[in-house]
C-alpha cells in the first residue's frame, strides 16, 4: 500500500440483496484527489458510493471484494465503528432533495446533533462563514428554520455545508449539484475545490454531467452496466477516450454547434453486472464492425497510456 | 455472502405472502360462517332447553363444555351464539358500509350545501365517544338486538361516508370523469358506474377491518344487557349470565370467551390481510 | 397558528351546539311519558291529575325548541337538571362519579402508555426480532379481547383462584388495580400496534439515511428524531383512545361496581332516570371534544407543515 493512498477498492461486487448491481470494480484513490464517476443512470455509480460508506439504511450488500479505507478493511467494522466513521471520516452528500434533514427540526438542532455525535462543538461563526461561501445569506434565520420551509436547492447547499463542517477525510458526493441552478452549481463546485485545497480532502463524485469532471476532477472513471470500463486522468478520458462506450458518451454531450448530439441507441442491459460477456456488445460501434479484440476478458482494465486504463480500446 | 448481519429496510409486503395470508384467513372466516349457519344441525343438545337434572355439570362426554346454571348445554349455546354474534356484526358492517359509502359518494360528487350539512353531522357524531353514545341510545330505546345495532350504526356509517366523500372528491376532477360528463353521461351513471367501482376496494378493506371491532361493540352491549334479550344465545350475554356463577361453572364463561377470542382474531387477521392486499395491489 | 386555533374554536362552538341538540333529542325520542317515569320512580300515585300537574311542572307541554333552550340555558350555567329519582342535582351526581372515574381512567391510560411506548418503539427498532414477534402476538391477542372478557377472566384467575384482589372494587388502591388493568390491556395492545407501525414508518423515511451518513448517535436518531416526528401521531392516537376509554369505563365500572359515572349512567338507564343519562353523555362528549381540540393543537405545534400546504 502506498502511503498517500486513502481508499483502495478490490474486485468489489455489490447488490441490494438480490442481483449484483456492480461487479469486479478495482481502483484506488490518493489523499487529496478528486475522482469523478460518469455514466448513465442505473450504471451503478451511486451504488459504488453507497457501498463505501456502507450504512444499513442504504441497503447495499457487499457480495465480493474488499474496501480498504486508510488501510483498514471496512467490512470488518462493527455497526458502532461504522457509525463513528460516518460523517467524521467519510462524509456523504446524498442525491435526493431534503432527504438529508429531518423536516420537522431546526437546522441548528440538527447541526448540533451531528457535531455532538462526533464530540465536536457547534460554532455559529464557522457555520456563518461556510454559509456565506455557499451563497446562503442570513445564517441566523436559516439555522432557526426547518427544512420544510426551504427550497430543495437551499437544503442541498446546507447539507454540503454541514458535511464540510464535519470535515471528513473522504467526501462522497452523489450528484451533489443536480438540484442546483447553474450559478449555484458553479459556487458549490468551487467550494468543493477550495475544501480540497485547504483541507486536502479526498472527493469521490458521481455525476452524469461530463462538464463537472472537466472543471474539477483529477481523474475520471466511467461506469457502464455495473462495470468500471475506463479510468484515467481527466483530460485523457474526456478528450482522448479509449473505450467505445466513453467515446459514444462524450459524443452525446450537447454543445453549441447547432448539431444534434449523437445519442447512444438502445438501453444498457438490466443485469449487466451479472453478465460474463461484454455488456456493451449490443450497442457497441466496434462490435458491429466485427472488430472486438477482448471478447474473452471484457472486464479487465488494460493500460492505454500512462495513467489511463480501459477494459477495451 | 460476505458482510455482517445488518438491519435492512422494511420489507415491502410481498404479493405472494399477502395472498397466502388472505387465502388462509378467508378460508378460516368462511369456515366460521359455515359452522354458524349449520349450527342447528350440529348442536348435540337443544341450546334453549333448561334441565334441572343437569344443572352446573362439568365438561364431560354428554356435555362437551358442561352445562350452565339452568342446565343448558354450553357447547350447543356457543354454537348457537356464533350465528348471532357473527351475522349481526357482518350485517351491521355491510349496512354501514353501503349506506355510508353511498352518502359519502353523493356528497362528494355534488358538494355544496348537502355536503356541508353531512360533514357537520359527522363532526357532531364523531364528537361522542362511540361506545358511550351506543350505550345511551340502546339504553334509552330499550335493550334488544335491533336497537343495539341501531345504536352502533348511528356512528359507524360516518367512517365510510368520510372515506367515500374524500375519494370521490379527488376523483371527480379526473379527466375521464370530466370526459364522461361532456359526453352527457348521467350523474347517477357516473357515480355508480364509474366512481364507485374505483373507490370500492379501499372502502371494502376498511369494512373488513371493522368486523372484529363491531363484534366487540355488539357483545359489549349484550354483556351490559342492552343487546340481545335472554334467553337468546349470544356470547357477550352468555358471559354476563354465567359470570355470577363463575366459581361454580367456570366452563360456562370460558367456553364462549375462547370462542369469541378466536372468532375476533380470525376476523381481525382477515381484515388486515384484505387491507394489505389492496395496498400491495396499488403498488403493483 | 393563531388563525388555526381561532378556526378550531369556532368549529368547537358549532360541534358543542350540535352535540347538545343530539343529546337532548335522545331524551325526546325515549319511549314513555317522562312525567309518568318520574312519579313511578318517586313512588307517588299516578292518575290523570297528578300526571297533568307534573307535566306542567316539568314543562313537557312546551314545544321542543322552548324546552331545549331552557335546558341549554341551564347547562351553560352548569345546571344539568335534577334526577327524577330523588330531585338531587345531576351535576352533583356526575361530579361525585367523576371523582371515581378520573383516577380509574387516568391510571389505566398511564399504565397503557407506560407499557406500550417502550414496547412499541423497541419492537419497531428491533423489527422482526424475537422481542418484536412476542410483542406483536400479545398485541394481536389484546386487540381481540373485549374489556369485559378481560375483566371476567382477571376476576376468575386473580380473585377467585388466587384471592389476590377484591372482586367488588372498594376504593382502595387494591380495588383500583383490576378495573384499571381491564381497561389498560386492550388499550395497550392497540397502542403497541399503532406506535410500532408509526415508528417503523419514520425509520424508513429518507432523513434517517441522512442522519446515518452523518454518523448521528443511535439514541439521538431514535429519541431526538424518530420519536419527535412520530409524537404528533402518537398524541392523536392517545387522544382518540380517551373515547374508547370512556365507553370501556361504563362496562368495567359495572363489573367491578366502581361508583364512577359509568356505573351512574347504567344505573340511570336501568331506572330510566333520563336527566342523569343525558347529563353523563353530555359531559363525556364535551370532555372528548376538548381533548380532541388539545391534541389537534399539539399536533400543529410539533408539525406545523399543514399550515403551509400539505407537502412531504
Amino acid at each position: 500500500m502506498k502511503d498517500d493512498e486513502i481508499l483502495r477498492i478490490e474486485n468489489l461486487s455489490v447488490s441490494y440483496g438480490k442481483n449484483n448491481m456492480i461487479s469486479g470494480v478495482n481502483f484506488s484513490v490518493k489523499r487529496g484527489e478528486i475522482l469523478c464517476f460518469l455514466g448513465e443512470s442505473g450504471c451503478g455509480k451511486s451504488t459504488l458510493l453507497k457501498s463505501i460508506i456502507n450504512i444499513p439504511e442504504l441497503a447495499t450488500v457487499i457480495t465480493e471484494g474488499n474496501i480498504y479505507f486508510q488501510g483498514k478493511d471496512i467490512m470488518s467494522f462493527s455497526d458502532r465503528e461504522i457509525r463513528k466513521m460516518a460523517g467524521k471520516d467519510i462524509g456523504m452528500v446524498l442525491q435526493y432533495l431534503g432527504g438529508a434533514f429531518n423536516p420537522l427540526r431546526t437546522f441548528k438542532a440538527q447541526f448540533k446533533e451531528a457535531l455532538e455525535s462526533h464530540g465536536m462543538e457547534y460554532d455559529f461563526e464557522q457555520v456563518r462563514v461556510i454559509f456565506e461561501k455557499m451563497n446562503l445569506p442570513d445564517a441566523e434565520r436559516i439555522m432557526n428554520s426547518r427544512p420544510y420551509e426551504m427550497s430543495g436547492g437551499m437544503i442541498q447547499r446546507i447539507a454540503i455545508s454541514l458535511t464540510m463542517i464535519l470535515n471528513p477525510a473522504l467526501l462522497l458526493c452523489d450528484e451533489p449539484t443536480s438540484a442546483l441552478d447553474v450559478t449555484t452549481q458553479k459556487m458549490a463546485i468551487e467550494e468543493l475545490m477550495k475544501v480540497r485545497e485547504e483541507l486536502n480532502t479526498t472527493i469521490l463524485l458521481v455525476t452524469h454531467n461530463p462538464g463537472i469532471p472537466a472543471m474539477m476532477a483529477d481523474r475520471v472513471g466511467v461506469m457502464y452496466a455495473g462495470h468500471l470500463v475506463e479510468i484515467g486522468a481527466t483530460d485523457k478520458v474526456l478528450y482522448t477516450p479509449a473505450h467505445p462506450y466513453t467515446k459514444a458518451l462524450i459524443k452525446a454531450i450537447p454543445d453549441f454547434s447547432f448539431e444534434l448530439p449523437k445519442g447512444l441507441e438502445g438501453q444498457p442491459p438490466i443485469n449487466g453486472a451479472e453478465m460474463v460477456e461484454c455488456a456493451f456488445k449490443e450497442r457497441c460501434a466496434v462490435e458491429k464492425d466485427g472488430g472486438c479484440k477482448y471478447s474473452n476478458n471484457p472486464y479487465e482494465l488494460k493500460q492505454v497510456s500512462e495513467n489511463h486504463f480501459a477494459t477495451c480500446f | 455472502m460476505k458482510g455482517f448481519k445488518r438491519r435492512t429496510k422494511a420489507k415491502k409486503l410481498s404479493y405472494k405472502s399477502v395472498k397466502i395470508r388472505l387465502i388462509i384467513f378467508s378460508a378460516l372466516a368462511a369456515a366460521l360462517l359455515v359452522i354458524s349457519i349449520i349450527a342447528p344441525l350440529i348442536e348435540p343438545n337443544d341450546p334453549y332447553a333448561t334441565n334441572a337434572a343437569h344443572m352446573r355439570q362439568g365438561p364431560g362426554p354428554e356435555f362437551i363444555f358442561g352445562t350452565d346454571s339452568l342446565g343448558r348445554c354450553v357447547y350447543s349455546r356457543v354454537l348457537a351464539g356464533a350465528f348471532t354474534s357473527i351475522f349481526s356484526s357482518l350485517f351491521l358492517v355491510a349496512v354501514s358500509f353501503f349506506g355510508g359509502s353511498i352518502i359519502g359518494l353523493i356528497c362528494g360528487f355534488y358538494g355544496g350545501i348537502v355536503d356541508a350539512i353531512l360533514m357537520r353531522i359527522t363532526d357532531a357524531l364523531l364528537a361522542f365517544p362511540q361506545m358511550v353514545l351506543a350505550i345511551a341510545v340502546a339504553g334509552v330505546l330499550g335493550g334488544n338486538l335491533t336497537n343495539a345495532l341501531i345504536a352502533i350504526g348511528i356512528t359507524s356509517w360516518t367512517l365510510y361516508a368520510r372515506l367515500a366523500r374524500g375519494q370521490t372528491y379527488s376523483m371527480k376532477n379526473e379527466t375521464f370523469i370530466q370526459a364522461l360528463k361532456l359526453n352527457g353521461v348521467s350523474n347517477g351513471r357516473i357515480m355508480f358506474g364509474h366512481i364507485f367501482p374505483n373507490i370500492f376496494r379501499p372502502l371494502l378493506a376498511t369494512a373488513c377491518t371493522q368486523i372484529g371491532t363491531t363484534m366487540i361493540y355488539i357483545s359489549g352491549l349484550s354483556f351490559l344487557g342492552l343487546g340481545v334479550t335472554p334467553p337468546m344465545a349470544e356470547w357477550g350475554s352468555m358471559i354476563n349470565e354465567a359470570r355470577g356463577y363463575i366459581q361454580l361453572t367456570p366452563w360456562a364463561v370460558i367456553a364462549p370467551s375462547i370462542a369469541m377470542l378466536i372468532t375476533i382474531l380470525i376476523f381481525n387477521f382477515f381484515g388486515d390481510a384484505v387491507r394489505d392486499m389492496t395496498e400491495v395491489r396499488n403498488e403493483r | 397558528m393563531g388563525k388555526f386555533i381561532g378556526k378550531r374554536l369556532l368549529q368547537l362552538i358549532f360541534v358543542l351546539f350540535a352535540v347538545s341538540i343530539m343529546t337532548f333529542a335522545l331524551m325526546y325520542i325515549a319511549p314513555g311519558d317522562p312525567a309518568e317515569r318520574k312519579l313511578t320512580l318517586r313512588g307517588e300515585p299516578i292518575n290523570a291529575e297528578t300526571l297533568e300537574a307534573e307535566r306542567e311542572k316539568m314543562g313537557l307541554n312546551e314545544p321542543f325548541a322552548v324546552r331545549y333552550f331552557s335546558w341549554l340555558g341551564g347547562v351553560c350555567k352548569g345546571d344539568l337538571g335534577t334526577s327524577y329519582a330523588d330531585d338531587t342535582s345531576v351535576a352533583g351526581k356526575i361530579g361525585k362519579g367523576l371523582s371515581y372515574t378520573l383516577p380509574l381512567a387516568l391510571s389505566s391510560l398511564a399504565v397503557a402508555l407506560a407499557i406500550s411506548l417502550p414496547l412499541g418503539i423497541l419492537a419497531a427498532v428491533y423489527r422482526n426480532s424475537v422481542l418484536d414477534v412476542i410483542v406483536q402476538i400479545f398485541s394481536f391477542i389484546g386487540c381481540a379481547l373485549p374489556n369485559f372478557l378481560i375483566a371476567t377472566l382477571l376476576i376468575y384467575f386473580l380473585c377467585i383462584k388466587q384471592n389476590l384482589f377484591p372482586v367488588i372494587a372498594d376504593n382502595s388502591f387494591q380495588g383500583l388495580v383490576l378495573p384499571a388493568l381491564s381497561l389498560a390491556i386492550p388499550m395497550c395492545a392497540r397502542f403497541i400496534k399503532q406506535f410500532r407501525s408509526e415508528v417503523i414508518e419514520q425509520l424508513d423515511k429518507s432523513y434517517i439515511t441522512g442522519l446515518r451518513t452523518r454518523g448521528v448517535k443511535e439514541n439521538k436518531v431514535v429519541f431526538g428524531n424518530v420519536l419527535h416526528n412520530s409524537s404528533p401521531a402518537m398524541i392523536t392516537i392517545a387522544g382518540l383512545s380517551i373515547g374508547t376509554l370512556m365507553g370501556g369505563s361504563v362496562v368495567i365500572e359495572n363489573i367491578f361496581r366502581w361508583p364512577g359515572i359509568g356505573k351512574l349512567v347504567m344505573d340511570s338507564i336501568t331506572a330510566r332516570d333520563y336527566p342523569v343519562v343525558l347529563g353523563v353523555v353530555l359531559v363525556m362528549a364535551v370532555v372528548y371534544v376538548f381533548i380532541n381540540l388539545v391534541t389537534d393543537i399539539l399536533y400543529r405545534v410539533i408539525d406545523p407543515r399543514i399550515d403551509y400546504g400539505k407537502q412531504g
